[in-house]
């Protein structure tokens, strides 16, 4: 595993299409143990799901993808960039890997169009107008332009993540990590959510997400991963994921859940 | 008992001198206050460290003196360390911008710290650089919270402006009782020393309300 990717460091062509590659990453809170060496790599273009029950470290990993989370062992690489890297490097991985979060987290002192301009103008060097324009483009794809004077809190929960969606895709990322996008929503707001989110998934972005949307994670994902306690346990098409869960856990879970 | 106006009137020069040195002790003051405050709370949010304890002990200190204490401490036993005598107006300034420091110094941590993490998080995520988080995602929404206490500690600056002239600064409340007792007109000059303060401070309060109300509607 570790020669592989040595070797794809010379070869370009194999190299960069991983854009993930995360070998035995452990992190501890404390004596706390909450990812219990992962690995796991997601190519290019690639829409992966990880599912599996609170607290399993679902979050906990996403979070060590873009640095949010720092990790206590093994190795994590982002494009070409390998963490914990330079104050430097780890801002350009933020910028290259979009977040959206379960609890949306959009600035409430900034209208709809200044929450998704505002990183391209400071970490990219757009003017505002350009910026702007970004955005009111983006806005209107994820359904949001008229609302784009307006503050967050005037919006529904559904509307504010897809702000949100908006307001990651306006750095021009290459990855897409969702935590639990859908959870701390209204029932009858997740499909317009989900539906920005499958619509993102056919435009050849990779993707990350921990969900709860088990039949979501089925219909878009390319793989999908089940995690408990520290650990992803299964890893494999939505196909043989469900129809063939082979570990107990994964059974009693899914027994559960679906 | 009768109010007579026009000993008031007679010596309107004197009062307006008096407000005016009111006013330039409030705000040189407070610019002294902010300063310390600002570097205060810095300490304070380190978290561990000298500076941190540093930070920490003059707050405890200061919110346990009276002002009145600071007040003439400074003035009567600062010379005896200082080796240099301040004037009246500058010791009172500097005595009543301390413990206003050290409240303000709590009112901006408090005013920081109240910034949801996630907000924190969003903005790191986005990749903003340490300064334009600050900027853009932290000071804002913490200004906004600063601002009704903030302005609640102008207001008892603004009172306590009154102490220094028992260390013989010249401002309003000294100049009422002065010209109290030299006339025996002590209901007219201190009845207008109050109604000077309460215009004064009255504007204050009325922001805060407004504020404190915006606040809790949540609304930018």
């Amino acid at each position: 595993m570790i020669l592989n990717t040595e070797i794809t460091d010379f070869l370009p062509g194999l190299g960069s299409s991983r854009m993930i590659i995360c070998e035995e990453v452990r992190k501890f809170f404390g004596a706390f143990e909450a990812l219990k060496g992962v690995t796991l790599e997601v190519i290019r273009g690639e829409v992966v799901c990880i599912i599996g029950p609170s607290g399993g470290g679902k979050s906990t990993f996403l979070r060590t993808l873009n640095g949010l989370e720092p990790f206590d062992a093994g190795r994590i690489r982002i494009d070409q960039i390998e963490l914990p890297g330079t104050r430097r490097e780890i801002l350009e991985v933020r910028r290259e890997v979009g977040m959206v979060f379960q609890s949306f987290n959009l600035f409430p002192h900034m209208t709809v169009r200044r929450n998704v301009a505002l990183a391209p103008v400071r970490g990219r060097g757009l003017s505002w107008a350009e910026a702007n324009v970004r955005a009111e483009r983006l806005l209107a794809r994820v359904g949001i332009f008229d609302q784009i004077d307006k503050y967050p809190s005037q919006l529904s929960g559904g509307q504010q993540q897809r702000v949100a969606i908006a307001r990651a895709l306006a750095m021009e990322p290459k990855v897409l990590l969702f935590d639990e996008p859908t959870s701390s929503l209204d029932p009858e707001m997740v499909q317009e959510v989900l539906e920005v989110m499958r619509e993102l998934a056919h435009t050849g972005i990779t993707m990350l997400m921990a969900t709860h949307e088990i039949g979501f994670a089925r219909e878009i994902a390319d793989r999908v991963a089940f995690m408990v306690d520290g650990t992803l346990l299964h890893l494999a098409s939505p196909k043989e994921f469900f129809d063939r869960p082979s570990d107990p856990r994964l059974n009693s879970f899914l027994s559960k859940v679906l | 008992m009768n109010f007579d106006t026009s000993i008031i009137w007679q010596n309107l020069p004197m009062l307006l001198g008096g407000i005016w040195l009111t006013v330039v002790t409030v705000f040189l003051s407070l610019a002294v206050a902010i300063v310390i405050g600002l570097l205060v709370c810095a300490g304070t949010l380190l978290g561990k460290g000298f500076v941190y304890h540093l930070s920490v002990s003059y707050v405890a200190l200061f919110r346990a003196l009276p002002e009145p204490v600071i007040i003439f401490w400074l003035y009567y036993c600062g010379p005896l360390i200082l080796n240099s005598k301040l004037s009246a107006f500058e010791s009172g300034t500097i005595a009543l911008a301390i413990p206003s420091g050290a409240y303000l110094a709590e009112i901006f941590r408090a005013g920081v710290q109240a910034v949801p993490r996630g907000q924190i998080e969003a903005g790191r995520a986005l990749g903003l650089s340490s300064f334009w988080l600050v900027c853009d995602v932290v000071a804002p929404q913490a200004l906004r919270m600063m601002i009704p206490p903030a302005l609640g500690i102008v207001t008892i600056l603004i009172k306590n402006s009154a102490l220094v002239s028992a260390i013989g600064v010249e401002e309003l409340f000294y100049r009422a009782t002065v010209l109290g007792g030299q006339t025996f007109h002590y209901f007219e000059f201190l009845t207008v020393a109050a109604v000077m303060y309460v215009l004064m401070i009255l504007p204050l309060s009325v922001i805060v309300q407004r504020q404190e109300r915006r606040l809790l509607a949540k609304v930018w």
